[in-house]
C-alpha cells in the first residue's frame, strides 16, 4: 500500500496554503467573538478582512507551478489558483459589505465571520481538487457553513425558511452527487480524477462500464442544483431573497463559482471520454436555464428576487461556454465567472445598502426616485444592471461576448442566437429597476439608505472591476486561457 | 440447506418484512420502527458478507443517527389526528408493489450485465480501513474534522438563543 508522505512546509503545504491561512483566521475569529464584548465585537470584521489579504500572499510562490500534492489529494496548477483568487476577491467584496450591514441587523459577529472564511476555504478545495473525495468534501464544508449564514438572522421567518429549504434541498442534491461518484467509482474502480481518465480512456467504456453514464447523470444533477440550473433551480429564488443580503451575493457569485469549478475539472479532467453524451444534455439544460431564468425575472416585484431569478439566467449563459468546451469556451467560463463576481456583489451591495433595520426595502416600488434621494448609489446600481444586460463598455458585454463567440466557432449557432435572443429579453427586466430609479416620484415616508463607508468601498472595487475588465479585457482573457491550459 | 442459508433466509425474510411493514403500517411510529428493523437487517446481510465494518457501520448511522433522527421527526410533526389522511392499504400496496417491481426489474439488469470490478481478494477488515485512512487518506480524514467544526458551528448559530439579548430598536 502507497503510504502518504508529508513533506513539511514545502510543495504540499504550498498547494494548501491559501486554505491553511483562511481556516487559521476562521478560528481566530471565532475566539476573537467571544474574547471582545459587546460593540467592539465587529473588529472580527476587520480581522477576517485582513485573512483575506494575507491569504494572497501565497500566491508570490505558487504561480506558474503545476503538480499534485497530499498523495495525490490536491492539485496546484494556474486552474486552480485562477479560481482561489476569484473565491478571494469575492470573500474579499462579501466581508467588506458585511461590515456595516452586520452590525445593521445585528447578527452575531465572530460566528459570521468565520462561516464566510470557512465556506471560502472549502470553495477552495474545490477548486483545488484532484480526487472525488476532496471535491465532496469542499463541497460539503462550503455548503454547511453557507446553510447557517443563509439562516442567521433568527427574528426574520425569511430568513429561517431560505435556510431550511436549502439545507433539505442541499442535504439531497449532497446525496445525489455522492451516488454519482460511488458510481463513477463502481465502474471505473478509481477515484482520482486523471485516473478515471485513463480508465475511461483504455476500455471501450459504454460496453464495459455503461453504469459510468448514470453516474454522469447524478453528478450533474448535484452540480445542477449548486449552480441552479433549471430544472434544479426551484429553491434559489425563496433562498435568495430570504438569506441576509451579503450571503446572497456571496452564494449568487462564490458558491456559483466553486461549483463550475468543480464541474470543470470533473467533466473535463475525468470525464472527457463521455464528452459526446453530456454535450447534448448540458444544451438543453443550458438554454432551459437562461431562458426560464429570464422570462420569470420579467414579473418580479421584488429586487432580490429578481435578481435570484437573473443569476439563473447568467449560470446558463455560463454554460453556453462551457458546451463549446473548446479552450476560448473554457476561457470564457473563467471571464464571466470573474465579471459576474463584480457586477452582481455590486448589485447586491446597492441593495443591502437601500435597506434598514426591519425594512429591506427591496421591493421595486420602493426604488422610485432613489435616484434623486440617493444619486452616487443610483448611478452605481445603473451600471452594475447596464453589466448584468450585457451593454458596453461593461464586463457584462465582454463576458457575454467570449461566451457567445466560442459558441459560434465551435459550430453551436444555434445556441448562441437563443443566447442573445435571451440577453435581449433580459434587458427589459434590468432597465425596468432603473426607469423605477430615475422616473417615478418616491413613495411618501419611506426612509431608506443606511450609510456605511466600508459598503461604499466594496461597491466602488466592484465598479473598478466592471470597467476594467469591460475595457481591457483582453490581458484578463489571456490569463484565462493560460489557465484552462491543464486540460 | 446449510445452517448459513437458512440464516440468510432469516435476515432476507426479516428485511422484508419490516419493509412491508414501513409502507403498510397506518402510524407514521410503526413504520418508523419498522423501516430500523429493516435497517437491522441489512446490517445483518453485510455481516453475512464477511464485512463486518460496514455492518457496523449501517448499525451506527441507520439504526443510531438517522433512526433518532427520524422519531424526532415524528415527535415534531404534531398529534396525528391533525395529520393529513393516509392513503387506504389498498393503494398503498399497489404504489408498493410497483415500486418493488420496477427496482427488482432494474437490479436485475444490471447484476446481469453490468461487469462488476472484482476488487483484490481478502477480507476488508476494521484495521485495514483503519489503515486506509491513517496512511493513504489522511488529508480527507482532517477534512472531515474541518467538516464537523463548520457543522458544530453552524448548529450552534441556529440552535442557540443569540448571546446579545433581544434585539435593540435602531436608533435614528
Amino acid at each position: 500500500m502507497e503510504l502518504f508522505k508529508v513533506d513539511v512546509l514545502g510543495r504540499d503545504f504550498l498547494a494548501v496554503a491559501q486554505e491553511l491561512v483562511l481556516l487559521s483566521f476562521a478560528l481566530g475569529v471565532l475566539l476573537l467573538g467571544v474574547i471582545l464584548k459587546g460593540d467592539r465585537r465587529r473588529y472580527t470584521g476587520y480581522v477576517a478582512l485582513f485573512g483575506y489579504v494575507l491569504a494572497f500572499l501565497p500566491l508570490l510562490g505558487a504561480i506558474g507551478r503545476g503538480y499534485e500534492a497530499f498523495s495525490g489529494m490536491v492539485v496546484l496548477d494556474p486552474f486552480s489558483l485562477f479560481f482561489k483568487v476569484l473565491i478571494l476577491v469575492v470573500g474579499f467584496l462579501v466581508v467588506l459589505l458585511s461590515l456595516d450591514y452586520t452590525s445593521r441587523e445585528g447578527i452575531a459577529f465572530g460566528e459570521y465571520y468565520a462561516l464566510v472564511l470557512l465556506a471560502s476555504a472549502g470553495m477552495m478545495l474545490m477548486a483545488g481538487a484532484a480526487h472525488l473525495v476532496t471535491l465532496f468534501l469542499g463541497l460539503e464544508i462550503m455548503s454547511i457553513a453557507i446553510y447557517a449564514l443563509a439562516g442567521i438572522m433568527r427574528e426574520d421567518a425569511r430568513s429561517v425558511e431560505a435556510a431550511f429549504k436549502y439545507f433539505l434541498l442541499g442535504a439531497f442534491a449532497s446525496g445525489f452527487l455522492l451516488y454519482g461518484m460511488a458510481l463513477t467509482y463502481a465502474s471505473t474502480g478509481a477515484l482520482h480524477l486523471r485516473e478515471i481518465e485513463g480508465v475511461l480512456a483504455q476500455k471501450a467504456w459504454l460496453t464495459s462500464f455503461p453504469l459510468v453514464l448514470v453516474g454522469l447523470g447524478l453528478l450533474l444533477v448535484g452540480f445542477g442544483f449548486k449552480l441552479a440550473l433549471v430544472p434544479f433551480h426551484m429553491w434559489t429564488p425563496d433562498v435568495y431573497e430570504g438569506a441576509p443580503t451579503s450571503i446572497t451575493a456571496f452564494m449568487a457569485t462564490g458558491v456559483k463559482a466553486a461549483a463550475f469549478a468543480g464541474l470543470l475539472r470533473v467533466f473535463f479532467t475525468a470525464l472527457p471520454a463521455l464528452e459526446g453524451h453530456w454535450r447534448e444534455l448540458l444544451w438543453v439544460l443550458a438554454v432551459a436555464t437562461m431562458t426560464l431564468g429570464n422570462l420569470v425575472a420579467l414579473r418580479q416585484e421584488d429586487v432580490k428576487r429578481m435578481l435570484a431569478y437573473s443569476s439563473i439566467a447568467h449560470a446558463g449563459y455560463i454554460m453556453v461556454g462551457f458546451v463549446a468546451a473548446t479552450e476560448l469556451g473554457r476561457a470564457a467560463v473563467l471571464f464571466y465567472l470573474f465579471a459576474y463576481a463584480f457586477m452582481n456583489i455590486g448589485a447586491f451591495a446597492v441593495v443591502a445598502l437601500l435597506g434598514r433595520r426591519g425594512a429591506p426595502n427591496t421591493l421595486l416600488e420602493d426604488y422610485a426616485g432613489v435616484g434623486f434621494k440617493h444619486p452616487l448609489l443610483a448611478v452605481a446600481m445603473a451600471v452594475f444592471l447596464f453589466s448584468l444586460a450585457g451593454v458596453p463598455p461593461t464586463a457584462g458585454f465582454m463576458a457575454k461576448f467570449y461566451v457567445f463567440s466560442a459558441a459560434v466557432k465551435a459550430g453551436y449557432y444555434w445556441l448562441a442566437v437563443l443566447g442573445v435572443l435571451n440577453s435581449a429579453v433580459a434587458a427589459y427586466y434590468y432597465l425596468r429597476v432603473m426607469v423605477y430609479m430615475y422616473f417615478r416620484e418616491p413613495k411618501e415616508g419611506l426612509q431608506t439608505g443606511y450609510p456605511s463607508f466600508a459598503g461604499a468601498v466594496a461597491i466602488l472595487i466592484a465598479l473598478w472591476g466592471v470597467f476594467q475588465l469591460g475595457i481591457m479585457p483582453s490581458d484578463f482573457l489571456a490569463l484565462a486561457q493560460r489557465s484552462v491550459q491543464v486540460f | 440447506m446449510s445452517l448459513g442459508e437458512v440464516i440468510f433466509v432469516v435476515i432476507c425474510l426479516v428485511v422484508a418484512l419490516g419493509a412491508l411493514g414501513a409502507v403498510l403500517s397506518n402510524s407514521l411510529i410503526y413504520a418508523v420502527f419498522f423501516l430500523l428493523l429493516t435497517m437491522g437487517g441489512i446490517g445483518g446481510l453485510y455481516i453475512y458478507l464477511k464485512t463486518p465494518f460496514l455492518a457496523m457501520m449501517q448499525i451506527l448511522i441507520y439504526l443510531g443517527a438517522v433512526g433518532v433522527l427520524l422519531i424526532f421527526a415524528v415527535m415534531l410533526a404534531g398529534p396525528f389526528w391533525r395529520r393529513p389522511k393516509e392513503r387506504g392499504p389498498f393503494l398503498k400496496g399497489v404504489a408498493g408493489l410497483g415500486v418493488s417491481l420496477l427496482s427488482f426489474i432494474l437490479f436485475w439488469r444490471v447484476l446481469r450485465h453490468h461487469p462488476w470490478e472484482v476488487g483484490p481478494q481478502g477480507e476488508v477488515s476494521t484495521s485495514r480501513i483503519g489503515r486506509a485512512i491513517l496512511d493513504r487518506y489522511p488529508f480527507a480524514f482532517e477534512l472531515i474534522s474541518l467538516l464537523i467544526v463548520a457543522s458544530i458551528l453552524g448548529a450552534i448559530m441556529l440552535g442557540v438563543l443569540s448571546r446579545q439579548g433581544p434585539p435593540k430598536a435602531e436608533e435614528d
